[in-house]
């Protein structure tokens, strides 16, 4: 810690750590020091001239946002001297501010309103110019007026930090503004729309385009909530207006979200919402009563469970919902039905890289955002953080802006893989050679942690193994050069402060372990790891056991069942549960009854064909979703669910925080927890809740709460390192990829469904060709293609960018039809389809040719 | 006869010189001798002179015979006459504008006379394409003597010693600033050379540029030695193509010679140089600003502290000097601390270039001891105020400046003596004026120009001068108020005080300064509705004298906007509704029948 100082302001003595700045001593002495530019999560710039203060001994006045305290330093804040300093600038800044305060919706909220006030200007002295710029509205989101803006810097300074760091001020003198390079509309210059400009202009000249005349801030009830997205789960101020969302932001200024936390909410208000319930009659869904569609879904469930058992019925839930849903779901299924046929898109969506992280390292390797934007080296496997998983791409940022050194390996030229130090654009496929031979590089080079490797178990086999492995075949699998290996183990061995972060849905159970390898062999202080997951609350579905080896608490169900039994009063089932797979390849034969809660499989489970074909041989379908999905078409019975934002629970995140989930409007139609304790009801079991707090309660009092589990001994894993995904041959030569895109969000159904839909306008329904492949394949950007995999065919439209090496393909996950192609064969161990590389043939035109 | 092989002729390409044709000057004498196929006597072009209002500039060495504003025409003449028949062509010699007699000699031009040149030693006298010459010259001597006989620290001492002080406007002493990057901590250092020189009219950095770059180059080594630096970066305009170029040859040809490079004359010592080209903002000037420019940012200045010594360049101690600076140091070396000390006054040491421009008679680049008189630049070296015309004012220091009545002609020019009167040193421009100038008008032009060329930052500079420009543009139009003036004389101290970098700071200088001494024409202006000087168009009306006209009809043949009627040798008149006051008329009138009403 820095020494402590003591600085006099206005008199009074305070005492702070050397290298303060004054702006922020005087916020610790309580006394605020008026400031346009300054903003406490960006660097100073000392632009405005706003927070000018006079300092005993300096020459003239000093800006207080970038001079830091000296021991002993008598510093005034406040003289006549400094006010009228202060009148002068504010004078000038609105001399050249033609906004009026009367309809700006920044009125309340505008620091300049509110130091004019202070200051106590009516009017400037100066003669007023009205700047006459145009109003930017050349993209959808937000709305620059430039006749508004103080040029104070700050989103300039956010956009570097944390955004795309595409704005900066152009041109000279009063003509001075911010822009973009050769002045281009923000989405024609790679922005990310995360909208932290938004968030730190201080005046009215950024607004959110949608909330223009829609409401004020001091009209604007705030709720704060979890985003629904992503893994990151970050925190989320919903500003609500007569019962209408308005905007959503961070908690302070400074505060991340990215595009689809910013701009992305609007799914919960579309019109296409389910919200009654819908009975299948004559083939054809047909609205009915809550009541009714309860009825008829259980009696229809009980017939089938007294005709053919209660493990004819399976049960599959989506990620996103909450703890408290999660838990009911598979109680209802196990306690009240009377089977362990759960599963859930956890299963899809990274959960065996959690099981297997949790078996080799333990969770106390799992680090959060904060520790990540601490380290010195990271690496980085298949990881776009800046897309998938933006607020981890915000701490990578940090970490880097303070020196850290990165190493990516990812067959995609990633936003972040342009920041590294060395980039590894392996083969897709080829993780497992490239992180084999960077084991094998940090053995040779000897830049490991020795004594604690060799208190690691089998330290001596992964050495013999090691000394196998022949780099001439990593060099053919990857397609990288052993130099490349040597130099990126070289950096991140000699790191003191280590993380690898990864994409947990991304990759193979064996990468995984060769994930825990390299961390157990760089020392275990250093081991740290963070599996960046994709779906809200992965986490905490796998926790609240909706899976069918777990009973809550990630509890084996041979293990546990006497404990569940005691807890729950009910006798539970034996047999082992079935995955999702298993689920789908006995329907029509052994399994007849389905209930389906915020999930579809039929655009989110590989080889979705088959999925549709299975799911139509059921006796019943129950369908219980927000909007109807292709599953829900499906569907005997649909009935409404609601979105995270109007629900109320917990959710835990990647970094393993528990977060409270608040319903931010009323909710549209029945809450989940409701419909699920109805329908358990209705097949005579009684659950007895009353609210979700209730259900949160028994889950903390009698079941577990969710916590990082340390460990005290370590494995290592021995690995032959194999090509994962489908192999290509002949036939279908090329690789596809299926990722994610800044603006659409897995399987597409809630950002297609909101305004992020004005940014990717055809839903991903693109391939992105590479210009070599492009040039070969006679392909021009924008023509129809056809993707042929071993399942079926898509035909979409062609995109030309560098993105992948040649002869790999890159389709958006968000795209509706992926499905159609992807592998739905599974690992035997953990039954999670490798469905992110397809072997696939290209050919140019539409599907009939 | 036909002179010997020492017989040169020495052509100037400094810029203006080859504006007023020299180049052609150059092909036509290579024609003339090859003609006359003589082979012996060489043709050397030169840096600048200094006095560009006399060129295109030849000089005959090795005697200094002196032609100013040689054309094409002449060139026959000066080989026939002078080279071939050995003797001076007197008609073309430079008369000396007070005594009227013809000057053969260089030296003894007044102009040059009372000059004391260590700066510009070179200029015009080498061939700034040819290290060879720069060395025949004692070039690179004082760099051999640091590297063989000094310490880092012995260096410095000896700067510190010089009371040499920064030469681009602020006077800081360029020792103790050498001292403080030397003892920043930090193994990768930086040198930069300040080449963007951008204030109007000043034009000395880019004689020396153009003329000298080796004595620039070998200013940088030396400073790159003195404070642990291996790399440097000279960063220059690129609207200066012709000193761009001269400094690309400097720095490959230093490479050659060994005097750049690793390992540099067989020491340990490595040095490189880059060229960095700006891309036109003035505010590139201000060291932040331009350090940001280097790295490939947006030319903004940032707050200072810290200094460039402590984190400059990449975040490294960096040490920037400007050129006139960097050129001094080679000079001091060889000459010793004792010889520099002896010129200037006691707190400002060497010599100062200004570059003398406006109504003055023999205009260019006069590099004079510190403690000069205003007067003895002006009346004695560059001859008085043209036409013999009352003198009224200088501005000095440029925008950035400020401007001076004929009650401060016997002020000393030196840091402190200048900065007393609110003026400053600056970078040396000296622009002389006569009755002719209105002085709400000049302070009005220099505003435009730093208000164009504020960086937009900080709020002070970039609305504060554009508010302030709007009064005096006001003024000028007699649309103003007293009331106004006292709001732009506040107006201009709060940004002075209030503004982040140099460049807000000093940009109310000519207007303060103009309000001090000639508050009395602001008046005029917007009281009475008058200038003086009869330059703001909208408080003038031209007018034809009736019974001097002799209706010759020349002023309504050159009026552009046909505001002048009258029957052939009837006496004219002119419509003021039509009028524009672009004094055309006035210009050709023979008979001076048309005057400026005010």
């Amino acid at each position: 810690m820095s020494e402590q100082v003591t600085v006099t302001i206005n008199g009074k003595e305070v005492k702070v750590s050397e290298g303060t700045l004054i702006i922020q001593a005087a916020k610790m002495a309580g006394i605020d020091i008026p400031h346009l530019c300054y903003c406490e999560c960006l660097p100073s710039t000392g632009s405005c001239r706003v927070c000018l203060v006079e300092v005993e001994g300096a020459k003239g006045l000093v800006a207080s946002c970038t001079r830091k305290v000296k021991n002993g330093m008598v510093i005034n804040t406040n003289t006549e001297k400094v006010r009228e300093a202060r009148r002068f600038v504010l004078e000038l800044i609105l001399s050249n501010h033609s906004g009026d305060c009367m309809s700006c919706d920044k009125n309340g909220a505008c620091e300049l309103q509110k130091y004019a006030y202070e200051l106590g200007i009516e009017k400037t002295s100066f003669s007023m110019k009205d700047p006459g710029y145009e109003i930017d509205k050349s993209n959808p989101f937000i709305e620059r007026n430039y006749n508004l803006c103080i040029l104070c810097g700050r989103c300039v300074g956010i956009c570097k930090t944390q955004g795309a760091d595409i704005i900066d001020f152009i041109k000279r003198g009063m003509i001075t503004k911010v822009a973009t390079p050769l002045d281009k509309p923000l989405q024609e210059s790679g922005c990310d729309f995360c909208g932290s400009c938004l968030a730190v202009c201080p005046v009215g000249a950024l607004l959110e385009v949608d909330r223009r005349f829609r409401g004020r801030e001091w009209e604007m009830e705030e709720t704060k909530t979890v985003c629904s997205y992503c893994g990151c789960g970050c925190d989320l101020v919903f500003g609500i207006v007569d019962g209408q969302i308005m905007r959503t932001t961070g908690e302070s200024p400074g505060d991340f979200l990215c595009a689809k936390g910013r701009f992305g909410w609007d799914f919960v208000e579309n019109p296409k919402r389910i919200i009654k319930p819908l009975i299948k009659k004559d083939g054809i869904l047909t609205e009915s009563t809550y009541e009714e569609a309860i009825k008829f879904a259980a009696e229809r469930l009980l017939d089938i469970k007294k005709a053919h058992g209660a493990n004819s019925i399976g049960g599959f839930i989506g990620a996103g919902n909450t703890n408290e849903v999660a838990y009911l779901f598979q109680k209802f299924l196990r306690a009240g039905i009377g089977t362990n046929n759960i599963d859930s898109s956890a299963r899809l969506l990274g959960f065996p890289a959690l099981i297997d992280l949790y078996e080799a390292l333990g969770d106390g390797a799992v680090v959060s955002m904060e520790d990540i934007e601490e380290v010195d080296t990271l690496l980085l496997v298949n990881a776009d953080v800046t897309v998938a998983y933006p607020r981890v791409g915000v701490a990578v940022k940090r970490a880097l802006s303070s020196g850290a050194k990165l190493v990516v390996v990812d067959a995609g030229r990633t936003k972040i893989s342009e920041k590294a130090d060395i980039y590894i654009q392996s083969k897709a496929g080829s993780d497992e050679f490239i992180l084999s031979g960077l084991l094998k590089e940090l053995l040779d080079g000897k830049v490991y942690d020795e004594e604690f490797a060799k208190k690691c178990g089998k330290f001596e086999d992964l050495k013999k193994s090691l000394g196998k492995l022949k780099m001439e075949m990593v060099e053919k699998e990857s397609g990288i050069s052993k130099d490349v290996l040597k130099r990126a183990a070289k950096l991140y061995g000699e790191g003191k402060k280590t993380v690898i972060v990864f994409g947990a849905e991304t990759v193979s159970p064996q990468t995984m372990e060769l994930i825990a390898n390299i961390s157990l062999l760089t020392g275990k202080t250093r081991a740290s790891v963070l599996p960046c997951l994709l779906s809200s609350n992965l986490r905490g579905t796998v926790y609240m056991g909706a899976l069918a080896e777990f009973y809550p608490g990630v509890r084996k169900i041979d293990e546990a069942r006497n404990d569940f039994e005691k807890t729950w009063g009910v006798k539970l089932p034996k047999k082992a549960g079935l995955s999702i797979k298993e689920m789908l390849d006995g329907m029509g034969s052994s399994i007849l009854g389905m209930y389906i809660v915020g999930a579809d499989p039929v655009t989110q489970f590989p080889n979705s064909s088959s999925v549709a074909k299975s799911l139509s041989s059921l006796d019943f379908l129950v369908a219980q979703d927000t909007f109807l999905t292709e599953t829900a078409k499906l569907a005997d019975v649909v009935l409404p669910g609601i979105t995270l934002a109007e629900s109320n629970g917990t959710i835990v995140n990647m970094e393993y925080r528990t977060k409270e989930v608040r319903a931010v409007i009323e909710p549209l139609a029945e809450t989940d927890w409701k419909t699920v304790t109805a329908l358990s009801k209705r097949m005579n079991y009684t659950m007895g809740y009353s609210s979700e707090k209730e259900i949160a309660k028994e889950i903390k009092s009698l079941v577990f709460v969710p916590k990082k589990i340390e460990r005290d001994t370590y494995s290592f894993i021995l690995v032959e390192p194999k090509v994962s995904g489908e192999e290509p041959d002949k036939k279908y030569p090329y690789t596809l990829i299926v990722g994610e895109t800044t603006f659409g969000f897995y399987d597409g159904i809630r950002t297609k469904n909101s305004k992020l839909s004005r940014l990717e306008p055809n839903a991903g329904d693109y391939v992105i060709f590479n210009s070599e492949d492009a040039t070969s394949l006679k392909i021009e950007d924008g023509c129809e293609v056809t993707v042929k995999s071993r399942r079926g065919k898509v035909t979409t439209s062609a995109k030309i960018l560098d993105f992948l090496p040649k002869g790999m393909f890159f389709m958006p996950s968000c795209h509706d039809k992926r499905g159609i192609l992807a592998s739905d064969s599974i690992d035997s161990k953990l039954k999670s389809p490798q469905h992110r590389l397809i072997a696939v043939s290209i050919s140019k035109g539409g599907a009939n040719k | 006869m036909v002179k010997g092989k020492q017989t040169r002729v020495f052509i100037c390409t400094g810029t203006g010189c080859v504006l007023s044709g020299s180049m052609k000057v150059k092909a036509a004498f290579k024609s003339e001798l090859k003609k006359r196929k003589i082979s012996e006597i060489d043709i050397v072009q030169t840096g600048c002179h200094g006095f560009c209002q006399q060129g295109p500039i030849v000089v005959i060495q090795p005697e200094g015979f002196f032609y100013p504003r040689v054309s094409v025409e002449n060139v026959p003449r000066i080989v026939e006459e002078h080279l071939v028949g050995g003797k001076v062509v007197e008609d073309l010699l430079y008369e000396d504008s007070l005594t009227n007699k013809k000057i053969p000699l260089y030296k003894d031009i007044n102009f040059y006379k009372k000059q004391n040149r260590i700066v510009l030693k070179n200029c015009g006298l080498i061939d700034p394409e040819d290290i060879d010459d720069y060395i025949e010259h004692g070039g690179y001597k004082a760099f051999k003597k640091v590297l063989s006989e000094m310490t880092p620290e012995k260096v410095i001492e000896e700067v510190k010693a010089s009371g040499l002080r920064g030469r681009g406007g602020a006077g800081f002493p360029t020792g103790l600033k050498w001292d403080f990057a030397r003892k920043a901590p930090g193994d990768i250092k930086y040198i930069i050379c300040n080449a963007d020189e951008g204030d109007p009219g000043a034009f000395m950095d880019r004689s020396v540029l153009e003329g000298d770059p080796h004595s620039i180059l070998e200013g940088m080594v030396i400073a790159g030695y003195a404070i642990g630096a291996s790399e440097g970066y000279i960063y220059v305009r690129a609207e200066y193509p012709l000193a761009v170029k001269r400094l690309g040859i400097a720095v490959e040809q230093a490479k050659k010679k060994g005097f750049l490079g690793k390992n540099i004359l067989d020491s340990s010592f490595n040095f490189n140089v880059k060229i960095k080209e700006g891309a036109g903002a003035f505010v590139c000037g201000e060291e932040t600003a331009l350090i940001a420019s280097i790295e490939g940012r947006r030319g903004m200045p940032r707050i200072r502290p810290p200094f460039p010594a402590q984190s400059g360049l990449w975040g490294k101690p960096t040490n920037i000097n400007n050129v006139e600076t960097l050129a001094n140091v080679a000079w001091i070396i060889v000459n010793g601390v004792d010889k520099f000390t002896s010129i200037g006054t006691e707190k400002s040491k060497g010599t100062k270039i200004f570059a003398v421009t406006g109504k003055v008679k023999n205009g260019g680049l006069v590099e004079v001891p510190m403690g000069t008189t205003l007067r003895e630049v002006i009346f004695d070296i560059c001859g008085g105020v043209k036409d013999d015309k009352e003198f009224k004012a200088v501005q000095i220091g440029g925008p950035s400046g400020g401007c001076l009545p004929a009650k401060f002609l016997d002020t000393s020019i030196d840091y402190e003596s200048l900065a007393k009167t609110g003026a400053i040193v600056g970078s040396g421009g000296m622009v002389v004026m006569d009755k002719s100038s209105c002085m709400v008008d000049l302070a009005r032009y220099f505003l435009a120009f730093t208000q164009k060329e504020s960086c937009g930052k900080c709020a002070p500079c970039r609305i504060g001068t554009k508010r302030m420009l709007e009064m005096l543009q006001r003024m000028t139009r007699g649309e103003s108020s007293e009331e106004e003036v006292v709001l732009l004389e506040q107006l201009a101290e709060d940004v002075k005080v209030s503004s982040l970098c140099g460049l807000g700071q000093t940009a109310s200088n000519p207007v303060l300064t103009m309000l001090k001494y000639f508050r009395k024409e602001f008046e005029e202006h917007v009281k009475e509705g008058r200038c003086r000087a009869g330059v703001c168009s909208e408080l003038i009306t031209y007018v034809i004298k009736d019974n001097v006209c002799k209706g010759c009809g020349v002023c309504k043949k050159h009026c552009p906007v046909g505001a002048i009627r009258g029957e052939k040798k009837q006496p004219h008149e002119i419509d003021v509704t039509k009028c524009v006051k672009c004094g055309i008329c006035m210009q050709h009138c023979s008979f001076d029948a048309i005057y400026v009403a005010k």
